[in-house]
């Protein structure tokens, strides 16, 4: 079989992205997407040691909060199972931060430094050291490196005729993204073709096409991916990684046949 | 990933795949359906009255003459396939 | 066992003797400090 794919950007940033990918069978999207948020192994602490800590949580609902800090995790250097030691020492009063997280290995540090731990009073004191092991989300939902991953059907519009004349006109809202398919009818510059979110006409066709009556249809093949990261890698990892896993597995399932 | 093969004729192959989930047995299950020599293809990972097994199990029929064994050889390299070519096209909507 | 007593705040040990009460200044409420060992914790 053929494949016949093709990518295109709507919005491309470091954490989040949003793309038309085209040629694709369903199966394939959606193994795509949950490839993204299972199998792509992130690094998350696992083990704390509490040397002390005087403030008013218990230690394992601190390690709950450890464990959801999501770190940097570059996935060249590491393998799963791999383990970098961290550590933390805060005297109140005062807020322990993400940032307060001191890292053995520099590669792999708070992928945000400004997320709250626990507010220390006068007097208390949280000192630990932990254990971050790269780990798959599919075993713990602190190793998703996808934390909103999804797509819908890319919609195509056409303008099939008037609105009634002395009708009121009801909002018509669409979420996602329109192929436009009715340029001749649209508000502002617009060319047959076009990707436009939703969003820029107020998610409602009767912004962009006033008095027209419209019909809203699935394009086949094509699918809008929005897929946001923790931050412990980039949208671009995230995604060539995902696919990745599903050609590693369908390499070993062919060496496995084989034999 | 570990294989366990259950049934199997000249036409047709019932096999455990172990450790694999829909993820990736969707996607074979697609591939397989696109080999023009492969007649029918499913999975199940959890079969009724299995006694709680839920390793996917996957069946295949293929036309006489075509070893299901070599038809599924075949769809795991079309799914690498896939996956080489969607990265090129991710890649190449980066560059665009 | 070692506590601490939550009026004079002086460490206080106890035996089956005495009773719960502190040496120093008679008052009958002791805390029970953290031990100081090292807490492993697996977050789950």
């Amino acid at each position: 079989m053929v494949n016949d794919f093709q990518v295109e950007f709507i919005e491309r940033e470091d954490r989040r992205a949003r793309f038309v990918a085209r040629g694709l069978t369903p199966a394939l999207a959606n193994g795509i997407r949950r490839a993204m948020v299972a199998d792509v192994p992130t690094f998350s602490i696992d083990t704390v040691r509490f040397v002390e800590n005087t403030s008013v949580m218990f230690d394992e609902m601190i390690g709950l909060r450890l464990g959801l800090v999501p770190l940097t995790t570059p996935l060249d250097d590491f393998e799963p199972g791999d383990t970098v030691t961290v550590a933390l020492e805060v005297d109140g009063p005062a807020t322990a931060y993400s940032g307060d997280i001191e890292s053995a290995d520099d590669m792999v540090v708070p992928a945000d430094e400004n997320i709250p731990i626990i507010e220390l009073k006068e007097g208390q004191r949280l000192e630990f050291e932990a254990d971050a092991v790269l780990g798959y989300g599919k075993d713990h939902a602190k190793n998703q490196g996808g934390v909103a991953v999804g797509y819908r059907h890319l919609q195509r519009v056409e303008v099939v005729g008037d609105a009634g004349e002395f009708d009121e006109q009801e909002p018509n809202i669409l979420r996602g993204v329109i192929e436009e398919a009715a340029a001749e009818h649209a508000e502002g510059d617009a060319e047959d073709g076009d990707l436009v979110a939703t969003e820029t006409f107020g998610n409602d066709l009767t912004e962009r096409y006033p008095g027209k009556e419209v019909e809203v249809h699935d394009v086949p093949e094509a699918f809008v991916f929005s897929v946001e990261t923790d931050g412990s890698f980039d949208v671009d990892e995230l995604v060539t990684r995902a696919v990745a896993s599903l050609g590693d597995r369908a390499a070993e399932l062919e060496e496995k046949v084989a034999l | 990933m570990e294989l366990r093969v259950i049934d199997k004729t000249d036409e047709e192959l019932r096999i455990e795949i172990g450790g694999e989930d829909h993820t990736f047995m969707n996607v074979l299950k697609g591939e397989l359906l696109q080999t023009d020599t492969v007649t029918a293809a499913t999975y199940d990972v959890n079969p009724e009255q299995s006694g709680g097994q839920t390793d996917p199990v996957l069946s295949i029929k293929t036309e006489s003459g075509v070893d299901p064994l070599d038809a599924l050889a075949e769809a795991a390299r079309g799914v690498q396939r896939t996956a080489d070519d969607f990265t090129d096209a991710y890649r190449a909507g980066i560059d665009a | 066992m070692s506590y601490k007593c939550s009026r004079c705040k002086r460490d206080v040990e106890l035996d089956e003797f005495g009773g719960v009460r502190c040496p120093y200044c008679g008052h009958r409420v002791l805390l029970k400090e953290r031990s100081p060992n090292v807490k492993e914790v697996a977050v789950e």
